[in-house]
């Protein structure tokens, strides 16, 4: 049993990871009722909630620790809430009690998730080399911009790459696109790689996996579809919005038209709402930001539903189990 | 799917000159590496064992052959760094320009066509309005 400040220290961290896991319970509930609203939003308004939604568990998990914790016994904040939440046990803690438990298994989890996204990066950038390597690659100037060009004909252009990301077009695709349509594509690739987009998709990734698998993959393929937005709307800042997107259903026929045994079904990742929706994304921009006061007093709504049932959870739970 | 500079280099051989065994691309291979029969084998092995080639026995040795060619490889590896692993929950770590889309029919294409076609023409006329 410990006692006093590493008793603290760790009913601290036991009680960020309940508001955690309550927190993304909310959240995920939010998700569910809420996430058709958001297309009503820009795409800029969009980026943020998605990064406040997979943020959210942490931030709210954190701030309710900081209620809790010692630091502030003095504050009026502190007595306030003392009054409806206290954690009755802040300077004792039982390693083999539920709340050990639960903090070994996040830790277990967390090892677990970080050595997964580890091994997946590992094997795309095995593959990235292997590509080099087969497709007698070679980098190419087009105009100010580098690109590594992959001889095949498969239609394809993709950035990849976390920290010094780089354009890859092929070859396939090269030869059947007019200079503009290429130049288009290009850019827009230009603009994951300027956004460090495939960085940002890894961190939602690592982040959003805490959530349920179905909320998770949401997630994910919201937030990539914002990414592609994003460099949709870079590129049509140097090309006519009409362009982009008739360059996009132009590649999208190429790709198609590629023999199916050279397709393979998981590159569908862009189903048919995908490309239709960065077409109309094009041709009618979404331009209405999402007034700040909705996300703050969500978030300051949820943050008192957390303290709450931080305290109710760890009542009723330890009405049942009694730390022995 | 990592491949070393060796089973790169079997792999092309194999590409090729299909149905050799260990001793004729050891032997292929040699003016380019130093490395043994022992070490060929082994990339060999390791080649089967990524299901990237069939092998039947001929005698005491076995014949080799790529069971893929080279553009399947590449749509293959093209696949792995811009697939996005929809089946496993998870999201690939690049931006393509666009994937293939199947569930997008000729049809719905056509219409996203004339539609981009529709605002062309009203921009025009718009800006000829100005002029």
């Amino acid at each position: 049993m410990l006692i006093n400040s590493w008793a603290v220290a760790m009913n601290l961290i036991a009680i960020a990871l309940l508001g955690f896991f309550i927190a993304a319970l909310i959240m995920s509930c939010a998700w569910l009722l809420l996430n058709k609203f958001i297309n009503l939003f820009s795409i800029k308004s969009q980026k943020s909630l998605v990064w406040g939604w997979v943020a959210g568990p942490w931030v709210l998990g954190l701030i309710t620790t900081l209620l809790f914790s010692p630091l502030f016994a003095n504050t009026f904040l502190y007595r306030w809430i003392e009054k409806v939440a206290h954690w009755h046990h802040l300077y004792v803690f039982q390693m083999s009690s539920w709340h050990g438990i639960s903090v070994i298994l996040f830790v277990f989890f967390s090892v677990a998730l970080i050595s997964m996204k580890g091994w997946q990066l590992y094997q795309q950038n095995s593959a990235v080399q292997v590509l080099n390597a087969f497709s007698n690659s070679h980098q190419k100037n087009y105009g100010l911009y580098n690109v590594v060009v992959l001889q095949s004909d498969i239609p394809t252009a993709f950035t990849s790459g976390l920290f010094k990301p780089k354009c890859y077009v092929s070859s396939g695709l090269i030869n059947n696109l007019s200079d503009k349509e290429l130049d288009i594509v290009i850019q827009h690739e230009l603009a994951h790689a300027h956004k460090k987009d495939p960085l940002s998709k890894l961190f939602i990734a690592f982040l959003s996996a805490y959530y349920p698998k179905k909320i998770a993959m949401d997630l994910n393929a919201k937030y990539s579809l914002i990414t592609e937005h994003l460099a949709d709307r870079a590129t049509a800042m140097q090309h006519l919005a009409e362009d982009v997107a008739g360059t996009l259903v132009k590649v999208t026929r190429l790709q198609k038209a590629m023999p199916t045994q050279v397709q393979n079904p998981t590159l569908s990742f862009f189903g048919a709402d995908n490309i239709t929706q960065r077409v109309q994304q094009l041709l009618n921009p979404t331009n209405k930001s999402i007034p700040l006061l909705i996300p703050l007093s969500s978030m300051l709504i949820m943050l008192c539903l957390t303290v709450l049932a931080v305290d109710a959870t760890h009542h009723l739970v330890e009405s049942i189990f009694t730390h022995s | 799917m990592f491949l070393g500079e060796l089973e790169r280099q079997v792999l092309q051989y194999l590409w090729v000159s299909p149905d050799a065994d260990v001793k004729q691309v050891h032997a292929a291979l040699a003016p380019h590496r130093e490395s043994s029969l022992n070490t060929v084998q082994s990339a060999l092995e390791r080649l089967f064992k990524k299901g990237l080639l069939s092998r039947e026995k001929k005698g005491y040795a076995y014949l080799y052959r790529a069971k893929i060619d080279r553009e399947h490889l590449i749509a293959k590896l093209i696949d792995s760094v811009t697939g996005d692993f929809i089946d496993q929950g998870e999201n690939s770590l690049v931006a393509a320009f666009s994937s293939v889309a199947n569930e997008l029919d000729e049809a719905q294409l056509d219409q996203l066509e004339q539609l981009i076609e529709v605002q062309r023409q009203q921009l025009l006329k718009s800006k000829n309005n100005v002029d």
